[in-house]
């Protein structure tokens, strides 16, 4: 088991093993150290950071569905400022791989926070949330334009080395035209899926289970849509992909991985089980072992043995 | 003491329901003991579901720790506490605690207030325990909306003090809700408390609190629940409104499940 190389180079970015935590569900990271030793994972993905701190939205803000949840925190957060001084250093002591995801609802924002951002020792990354579904100002607005995404990653490229990850919306547009825009303008790697807009009623009381009404809906439940999307964005770009959506098990990796996403976040996972990711990792390692595979490498985009050319839609036909 | 907190694998050894759809749920953790807890903390229990049907987990109170059990007390309500509900014993889930702080301690040697609305009772049963047990004045208002409701009242009488009970219906004790009961008998409700703690439905706590406040400047502590993906903090999901300035939100699991009354901001609270 020792003998498997889980190590990936996503882009310009290198991570111990391809298991990341998503922006939203570990918080700053060291709320995680309780229950998987943060450099025994490939990283964090801290809750989205504005520039100054966010209280977020009105409760009830979460959800319970048969297949996933829907959330609508409303961007809470410390703030960018706030995390540098309070979360980074102790993640930097754990041994973290820290990818700082960022929000703004302007592009002079963004700009400040790449800015501050840096050359901060123990930032690994900054991913760029143009997609949280949650907020109406900004946010998603850049993500669901082309030419919004392409202009402000070409801004923010120019500010900065560090490896710049776009996260991608799956709501309101073409997820391909953004992803490719947001190559286009120097991300260097895509992230994708965020939560898909949802909502849900509770009939008995006659009121919607949100307080915002609508929210991200996330879980098992979109797994196979976002994995379509995965598949389909890295054999449209080739850019390097990290696959999120739903995934609970080891087996769901796998799957992401098969397709060519070259990492992957667990998200609602987390909040059920805290522990998955640590467990992931060892079965991950324990299932490409199991198959004579000596590094994860192998295994990754591993569909081009079976299926070639360019996806066929039938649609529902 | 607290422990740290860990996920476990818990046995159920006893089930049983004590009153209409009220469970008395005891599981022992494998290979060992329970994790100090203190009053105040919860688990987070595990839906037991199918491998493949997705369901978050339960935030609970440990409601009383007897050799080496632990049990929690809860109505069947929705699909998590049906499925809880219907464990057997042998049977295992997963659960992960203790969560949430501690109740915060009392200040002064004034006697202390438990108000219990249903089974908010669940929560404070060990509270009062413990209270007792550091040789305070412990007065205990429990009310239901009728008899069959007030349950496990021989274990309360047996932990001392004063209890005092309440029925909407007049079935049992006072008649009246605990709000109601607090006004018509604020002679026996005015007294020096050092602290009052308050659980049950948000519309209960809310209304006792405002009853309470007309006549006492102790600190009132609101003891909340709120719909809570994690846990643990990182979902944000339990936010209580509070009135800060400028105004923020309170988490029930990591800054609760004891928040001061006077800080919460009443108005903002989804009603029930």
């Amino acid at each position: 088991m020792s003998a498997v190389t889980l190590s990936v180079d996503v882009g310009p970015l290198r991570l111990r093993n391809p298991i990341l935590l998503a922006s939203g569900t570990c918080g700053y990271g060291l709320e995680m150290a309780p229950w998987v030793p943060l450099d025994a994972i490939g990283g964090i993905v801290t809750k989205s950071l504005s520039l100054r701190p966010r209280p977020g939205g009105p409760p009830p803000r979460v959800a319970e569905l048969p297949t996933g949840m829907l959330n609508a925190i409303g961007l809470e957060n410390i703030g960018l400022d706030a995390f540098l001084e309070q979360k980074l250093p102790a993640l930097r002591e754990r041994g973290a791989t820290v990818i700082v995801s960022i929000f703004a609802e302007t592009e002079d924002e963004f700009v400040a926070m790449v800015d501050r951002l840096d050359g901060v020792e123990g930032v690994a990354a900054i991913e760029l949330n143009i997609s949280c579904p949650n907020v109406k100002a900004g946010g998603m607005e850049f993500g669901t334009s082309p030419a919004m995404t392409e202009r402000l990653l070409r801004l923010l490229r120019a500010r900065t080395r560090l490896p710049l990850i776009a996260k991608l919306t799956p709501n309101d547009t073409n997820v391909f035209d953004v992803g490719a825009a947001a190559l286009q303008g120097g991300a260097d790697i895509l992230s994708l899926v965020n939560t898909f807009l949802g909502m849900a009623v509770d009939v008995r009381r006659e009121r919607p289970l949100l307080a915002n009404v609508v929210g991200g809906y996330s879980g098992p439940g979109i797994k196979p849509i976002a994995l379509r999307m995965v598949y389909e964005m890295v054999r449209r770009t080739g850019a390097p992909v990290i696959g999120i959506g739903g995934i609970q098990t080891v087996e769901d990796v796998l799957e992401f991985l098969f397709v060519g996403a070259r990492a992957v976040q667990l998200g609602t996972v987390n909040f059920r089980d805290p522990t998955a990711a640590g467990r992931i990792v060892q079965e991950l390692a324990q299932f490409l072992a199991d198959r004579g595979l000596t590094s994860v490498g192998a295994w990754i985009g591993r569909i081009a043995r079976v299926v070639s050319g360019t996806p066929v839609h039938w649609g529902s036909g | 003491m607290v422990g740290t907190v860990r996920d476990m694998r818990l046995f159920c050894v006893t089930r049983e329901d004590i009153g209409p759809d009220i469970v008395w749920l005891g599981l022992v953790p494998e290979g060992g003991d329970w994790p100090p807890t203190a009053p105040g903390q919860f688990y987070m229990l595990e839906v037991p579901t199918s491998e493949r049907c997705f369901a978050l987990r339960r935030p609970f109170s440990l409601h009383d720790l007897q050799d080496g059990v632990g049990y929690f007390l809860f109505r069947r309500m929705g699909f998590g506490t049906r499925r809880l509900g219907s464990l057997r014993p042998g049977e295992a889930i997963r659960g992960f605690g203790p969560l949430g702080r501690p109740f915060p301690e009392p200040t002064g040697d004034g006697p202390i207030g438990l108000i219990s609305g249903g089974l908010g009772m669940a929560t404070l049963y060990l509270w009062h325990r413990t209270l007792v047990r550091q040789g305070r004045g412990v007065y205990h208002l429990y009310a239901a909306r009728t008899a069959e409701q007030l349950v496990r009242l021989e274990a309360l009488k047996a932990l001392g003090g004063t209890l005092w009970l309440a029925t909407d219906d007049g079935s049992l004790g006072w008649a009246g809700r605990a709000d109601e009961v607090l006004r018509r008998y604020e002679a026996e409700f005015r007294r020096p408390w050092s602290a009052l703690y308050v659980c049950g439905p948000t519309v209960m706590i809310r209304a006792c609190v405002e009853v309470l406040r007309s006549y006492t400047e102790a600190p009132i502590w609101a003891i909340l629940e709120a719909p809570m993906a994690c846990g643990y903090g990182v979902c944000r999901g339990c936010a209580v409104p509070v009135r800060t300035n400028p105004p923020s939100y309170r988490m029930v699991c990591v800054d609760g499940p004891a928040l001061s009354a006077d800080e919460v901001d009443w108005s903002c609270l989804p009603s029930p």
